[in-house]
Parts: C-alpha cells; structure tokens; sequence
C-alpha cells in the first residue's frame, strides 16, 4: 500500500514535535526513519498509526486522502504498528490475543482462529505455541505474535518502532527474513531506529528526522558518515579501545554455584581485575542475571566463595557490598532504581550519606546543580524523575553512584538510547575506570560488547564460557554462542590451552 | 452451653444459615469482580447496597411486591452505577477516594430517607422459602441447601454464570483484556470506556440486589447503616478470591459461617462476649487478607484511568 504523509505538523505545548513532514513510502518499500530520541519518530509514526492526530497535515493511503481517529480506525484502513513495548495482554494465552482483534459475536471462534493462527504462523515459519501464556514468551516471540495479529487484521502497512531491541540475534534475523518477504508481497514496512546498521541491513531508503524535521532522504549504498550527521546535525566518531589494564583483583570468584527457577550453574571462577570492564553476552533469561546479581550480593550463591577487595563476603548481603565499593545499576531504570515522584534533588539527598533528621535543601539543591551540570542531564532540580527521558535518567543514576567505587555492575546500561547518549555515558563510565573501578556490564547488543568490554563471558541456558579477549572474537562468533552453537570449538580451545 | 453448639440441630442450623448469609456478599463481590477484571476498583458497594436495601425495603412495605422492590433496587444501583462510570471513566477519578465519596453518599441519603419515610423499624414480608421437591427432603442436606429463599438461589446460580460470560464469552475476553492493558485493548478496537460503563452498572445493580437480599428475604428490615461493613469486606472478598467467581464463593461462604457461628453462639448464651463473636469475622477478613497476599496477580491496570495520550 502507498503511504503518503503531506504537511504533517504536531505541537506538544512549546515543543515542535513534527515540522512539516513530507514522506512517500510506494508499496513494497522497507522504509528506514532514523533520528536520535526526541528527533520527532514516535511522535510522526503515532500520528500514522492514529494514537495521536496531528495538528494539520494530510495522510493519503493509495492516494486517498483518510482521516485517521483512533488505532482500531489506523488497522481498518491496513495501517498496524509494533510498538516498542509489546501492545498484548500477558496473563492470556497467546490465542486469546490473537483473537481479541476481530472478536464478533457471543462467543469467540476459537477453532476457527487456531486453524488461521497456525496457518499464519506456518507462513512465516514461527513456532508459537497458541495455548502458551504470553508472560512466559520471549520479546521476540511476542514480536512474532504481534506481527502475525496485525497481519490477520489485515495490515498493509506495517511500523516497527524500533523492533531489534531486546531480541536476540537470531530472532532478529528472523524478522528481517519475514519483513523482506513481506515487502515481497506488496506490503509498506516503515522501520524506525536509531540503529544504523539495521537500518542499513534492511531498509531501501531511509529519512532522518531531527529536531522534528526531516533532514534528508538516502538510498543504498548509505552514506553511513553523512546518515550520522544528518542525525545529530554534527560528526560523532566512538571512542577508541583502550589496553586492557591488568590491575589488581577487585571481585574474585572461586567455584560459586547459582540456582534459578530454570538452571543451575556451578563452578564459576573469575578474577575481576581493577579498571577493566567485563561484558555478559547471552538472550535473555540465560543466567547473567543471577550472575550478577550475585556480584552485588543480592542472590545468595549455593555454592562457592564471593571475595571482595580480598575479604570474603559469601551470602552477605546487598548491603555489605555496596559498603565495600559495589553499586548495581538494574535494567528497570525507574523500578528499581530511581524513585518515581521524588526530584533529582531528593534523589541525591537520598545517596549521600544522611545526616540529621532534616533534609538540609540548599546544601542538596547545590548538590543537585552540580551534578546535573557535571553530568549532562536535561532537567532541572526539581524535575521529578519520571519527567526525565530514558537517557536522561540514565544520567541521573550514573550521577547517583557514589565515589570512589570497586566495582560497578549494570544491566543493559544504553537500552533504548540513542548513539549519542551512549557514548556519553561510556566515556562516564571509562572515566570510573581509569580511577580504578571494574566494570561488569550485561547488554543484548553484541557490538556493544565487544566495543567496550576488554572480556567477555558468554551465557547460554545456564552455561558460562570462560572469559574471552574481546579483541579477538568477532561478533558472528558470539552471535552463535549466544545462540548455543560452536561451543565444543570453545571447549577445544580451552583444552588446548590447559596442554 | 458449648456442648450446645455440637447438637445435629444445631449444626444444621449453623451450616444453613451460613448458606443463606453468604448470599448478599455473593451479589456484591460477584459484581466487583466484573469491575475490577476490567480495572475499575469500586468502594462503593457499601452505599450502593444501603440504598438498594431501603428502595426494595420501601417497595415492598408500600405496594405489597417483592419483586418490584428488587427491579427499584436494580435501578437505583444503575443509577448509582451510572454516576461512579461517569466519574471514573470521563473523570478519571482517583477510584479509591471516589468510591468512598459513593459511599457516604449512599449512607446519608438512605438514612435520610429513612428518616423522613419510615421514621422507625418496621418489618415486611419477605421472599418466602422455596422447596425443591425432592431434594428439600434430603434430611440435613434438605435444610441447608434446599429450604432458602430464590434470591438465596440466584445468588449461588450467578457464581457459574460469572465465570462463564468472563472466561468463555467475547464480552468477557474484552473485560479482561480492558483490565490488562486498555492500550492494547483500544488498539484492537475495543471501547475501554463502554466496557467499563457496562462492568460498572452490573456492579451497581447487583450491590443494590445484595442490599435489597437483606432488607426483602433474609433479615426483612431496614435500619440505619445494617449492612454494617459487609460492602467492604465484599471488595476483600474479590482479591481473597483471587478475582475468581469460585474462589469469591469460598470467601463468601467461609465468613458467612463465621458469622452464622458468632450468631449462634449468641442465640445459644454461650458465655462469650458478643463483642468478641461479633469481632470475629472482621479479625477474620485482615488475617486472611494478610495470607492471600501476593498470591495471585491483580489485574494490572486496576485502578487506573484510562486516557488515549494526545
């Protein structure tokens, strides 16, 4: 389906959200939108897909002007969106969400739509289960599932708002694999991302969006330096590796023994050194969570020895840790660790030490300028947290460690950041390290890994590699592994070695 | 004497009206289990039922018919209904603090009303018993289950017919998925304000049954304030149950036997304080809603408004 966008405006009070946006997407396109966070992308996509109305401006499908008023009015006229987070009801069964969309009459019609379900799924080669809950499916797996709803719905016009997230590489590749055979049939797929190279993998043309315009229009092969530009309206080179440092043994772990819900592992043994940083790499759910948040003594190892900084902290707690040097940042940046409603003030009041029983408000006022200052945060004082966007209040709890520290844990620190902010806080945290801190970080992007980490440790379904140069491994090999593959030649290696 | 409490008549009469007291929290609970399944909490319930109670009291006393009396009841609590919908769907109110404003409403103005009406406790005529042939012989089992009167019946009836129409019809799959994720659901061209229109008045009808079930077939009066908490522990009745008609019917029945047991020890003399029998149920309520805690997820977006984002 043709997707014409005409004139688009949209104001969020002063905010110019979207600038008089031209875009023709003609059938069979996979069109990339690129921009930082906050270019205007989600705001543009909302309007297409009916979450929101614009202002003034014209949408035409197939050359016919539509209005659309809501998201059910966007997919009657073949419009569907993906969002970021999953649009699915995660207590159900995946066939009730699947039916929800079209149900008519008094009772649903569920043999009839198992048959279409499996037959669609079929199509695309997903394996989902109908009768499987929908909390219990991965990211990509309710991708899938939310793919093949839209489609039964009868979307011709499909948006993906920044859909390799979260997914792991093979589920990734399997969605590319289903968006160009979609694009085959004749389908519009508008793709958005802030990830240059997927763009460039997958789209046929691409508009870059910043400040709420579109800045320019590209069509392979990708001027990728020029793409950069356009985007952040300036050059942004990423930083350059630096030698692994072979400091002195921060955390030791000798034989510790983890148990979950889903695996156990055992016999994990790793020196952590002094101003290196360490990247976990594998899906979702394979382990690297208990690890580390063993690291930070929150789960309790079943076996093994926890030392820090040479004293032995076996099954203390998150409290002893974080006095010896340890601080945890969590993937769920507002749940577990900022508090939603309190300022960026009372958070750094909250991290110093208290003193007193009053809360002194100049002292943390000055407290808080400094910081926000120091660190780059947009916001002010007196903002409250939730008010932040995603890399700001990533920010903020990078400001919020205190110093000095030993060890520095993080859950996908740059989830859902643009390269920008990304860098940003890498340099942060490179800082930290050249001051003598170890860095242990998990991350589903694996370039990231292998860009910032001086190790890596690869996690699958419970299984832990020994640690890897991450100069010398490539991200097609850790991609396998992740995936559960090639690990005998890992095995080989280790043996090798140990002769 | 205690010895008194272990008698077969006893028992029977113990276990019987424990069955026929379950059943305004039956009507009550069923009702906020449908509203809170699709997000909405309602703590109105105890107003809506103080008002259901005084119309179908009212009906009945003036015109002689019962059944009139329960269909004014089902309208005030549409009504009523109406008016908590309004507020919560278009206002977007804090469902916490609204409810409790629907429910000293509903105290005052049955109160008043009472006042200016009836001016003293009167009695009616009640729903007579109903006896199944048949099955109403069974010794024992003849008196506790089939010797109650139809509202009792209905009550027990709405149990399965709950869970049917939430698990197994479209209309409930739509409360369920408004419950869940409203975004979604709107997406899917589901109106998640008609939705919780609807949960909210079926809320309000069968509070007001539940009030009318007490002032018309079980205790045939009306006072002042006599549900006396009930519509509370109604709503606590709803996460005991896990937000499950079935598991609504085991709360429902376990204080409703509490309660028969306190009365009976009254009726009986038995030398406890009936400030402590009268406390029991309520202890009751706090500790096992201390137990069920986190036993079962709440539906997640109980309690919140929902609002397309512009």
């Amino acid at each position: 389906m043709n997707v014409e966008l005409r004139n688009i405006h949209k104001h969020f009070g002063k905010v110019h959200a979207n600038n008089d946006i031209h875009l023709n997407i003609p059938a069979g396109t996979i069109q990339g939108i690129l921009g930082e966070n906050g270019a205007g992308k989600s705001t543009l996509m909302k309007i297409l897909s009916g979450f929101i109305q614009a202002d003034s401006g014209e949408i035409l499908l197939d050359n016919q002007p539509v209005i659309i008023h809501s998201p059910a009015d966007a997919i009657h006229h073949g419009v569907g969106m993906l969002h970021q987070d999953p649009l699915d009801f995660p207590p159900m069964r995946v066939l009730d969400n699947f039916l929800l969309g079209r149900a008519g009459g008094l009772f649903p019609d569920r043999k009839t739509v198992a048959r279409d379900f499996t037959r669609l799924a079929a199509q695309f080669d997903f394996s989902l289960d109908p009768d499987s809950y929908v909390d219990s499916l991965t990211v990509g797996e309710r991708q899938q599932l939310e793919i093949l709803r839209l489609l039964w719905l009868g979307a011709r016009v499909l948006i993906l708002d920044e859909p390799t997230t979260g997914i792991s590489a093979s589920q990734k590749e399997k969605l590319f694999e289903t968006l160009r055979k979609l694009a085959g049939q004749g389908m519009s797929i508008i793709f958005v991302s802030h990830k240059l190279e997927d763009v460039e993998s997958l789209c046929g043309a691409v508009a870059v969006l910043q400040a709420g315009k579109l800045v320019g229009e590209a069509r392979p092969p990708f001027p990728t330096k020029k793409l950069v530009e356009m985007m952040f309206g300036r050059e942004i080179s990423l930083g350059a590796r630096q030698a692994a440092s072979s400091g002195r043994s921060v955390l030791e772990l000798r034989g510790v023994a983890l148990e979950d819900i889903r695996f156990q592992m055992s016999g994990i043994d790793l020196d952590v050194r002094a101003g290196e940083v360490i990247g976990l790499a594998g899906m979702e759910g394979s382990g690297q969570g208990a690890f580390i948040r063993a690291c930070a003594g929150l789960t309790r190892p079943v076996g093994g020895r926890v030392v820090l900084n040479g004293r032995d902290l076996t099954g203390k707690s998150y409290h002893v840790f974080k006095h010896g040097g340890v601080s945890f940042l969590p993937a769920s940046r507002l749940e577990e660790g900022l508090v939603p409603g309190l300022s960026l003030t009372e958070h750094f009041v909250l991290a110093e030490e208290t003193r007193g029983i009053f809360i002194d408000r100049t002292a943390g006022h000055k407290l808080a300028e400094g910081r926000i200052k120091a660190f780059n945060i947009r916001g002010t004082p007196a903002s409250p947290v939730e008010s932040l966007s995603g890399g700001n209040q990533q920010r903020a709890l990078l400001a919020l460690l205190k110093s000095p520290l030993s060890l520095v844990l993080l859950e996908h620190p740059t989830r859902g950041l643009d390269i920008e902010s990304v860098i940003y806080i890498w340099s942060k945290l490179k800082e930290r390290c050249k001051q003598g801190a170890a860095i242990v970080f998990i991350s589903s992007d694996l370039e990231e890994v292998l860009q910032y980490s001086d190790r890596v440790l690869v996690f699958f379904s419970g299984k832990v590699s020994k640690p890897l140069e991450a100069s010398k491994t490539t991200v097609e090999q850790l991609g396998n592994l992740i995936g559960g593959k090639d690990w005998e030649s890992l095995d080989l290696e280790k043996a090798h070695v140990k002769k | 004497m205690i010895s008194d409490l272990f008698s077969t008549t006893v028992l029977i009469g113990i276990l019987a009206s424990g069955i026929r007291l379950a059943t305004p929290y039956l009507y009550a609970s069923i009702g906020e289990v449908f509203g809170q399944k699709s997000g909405v909490l309602n703590l109105g319930i105890e107003g809506q039922m103080l008002l259901g109670a005084f119309a179908a009291f009212y009906v009945a006393l003036t015109t002689g018919n019962l059944w009139l009396g329960v269909l004014v009841a089902m309208i005030v609590g549409a009504v009523m209904g109406l008016a908590m919908a309004f507020v919560t769907v278009n206002l977007r109110a804090q469902q916490g603090i609204s409810g409790i404003g629907f429910y000293l409403f509903g105290m005052g103005v049955s109160d008043l009303l009472f006042q200016k009406l009836l001016g003293t406790v009167e009695t009616v005529k009640g729903f007579p018993k109903i006896f199944i042939p048949g099955l109403s012989d069974i010794p024992g089992v003849g008196e506790i289950f089939f010797s109650q009167n139809l509202l009792v019946y209905i009550a027990y009836l709405l149990v399965p017919i709950a869970w049917f129409v939430l698990n197994k019809t479209t209309l409930g799959l739509k409360i369920r998925s408004v419950g869940e994720n409203p975004d979604a659901a709107d997406s899917l061209g589901v109106s998640v304000a008609r939705i919780r229109y609807f949960t909210i008045i079926l809320g309000g009808i069968l509070s007001a049954v539940a009030g009318a079930s007490l002032s018309i077939a079980l205790l045939n009066v009306f006072q002042q304030n006599m549900t006396s908490g009930l519509g509370f522990i109604a709503v606590a009745l709803v996460y005991f149950g896990a937000w499950k008609p079935a598991g609504v019917l085991g709360g429902a029945l376990l204080f409703s036997m509490i309660n028969s047991l306190q009365l009976w020890i009254q009726v009986l003399g038995i030398p406890i304080p009936s400030d402590i029998a009268v406390m029991m149920p309520y202890v009751l309520t706090i500790l096992v809603l201390v137990a069920a805690v986190s036993r079962v997820r709440a539906p997640s977006a109980l309690t919140k408004p929902f609002e397309r984002e512009d």
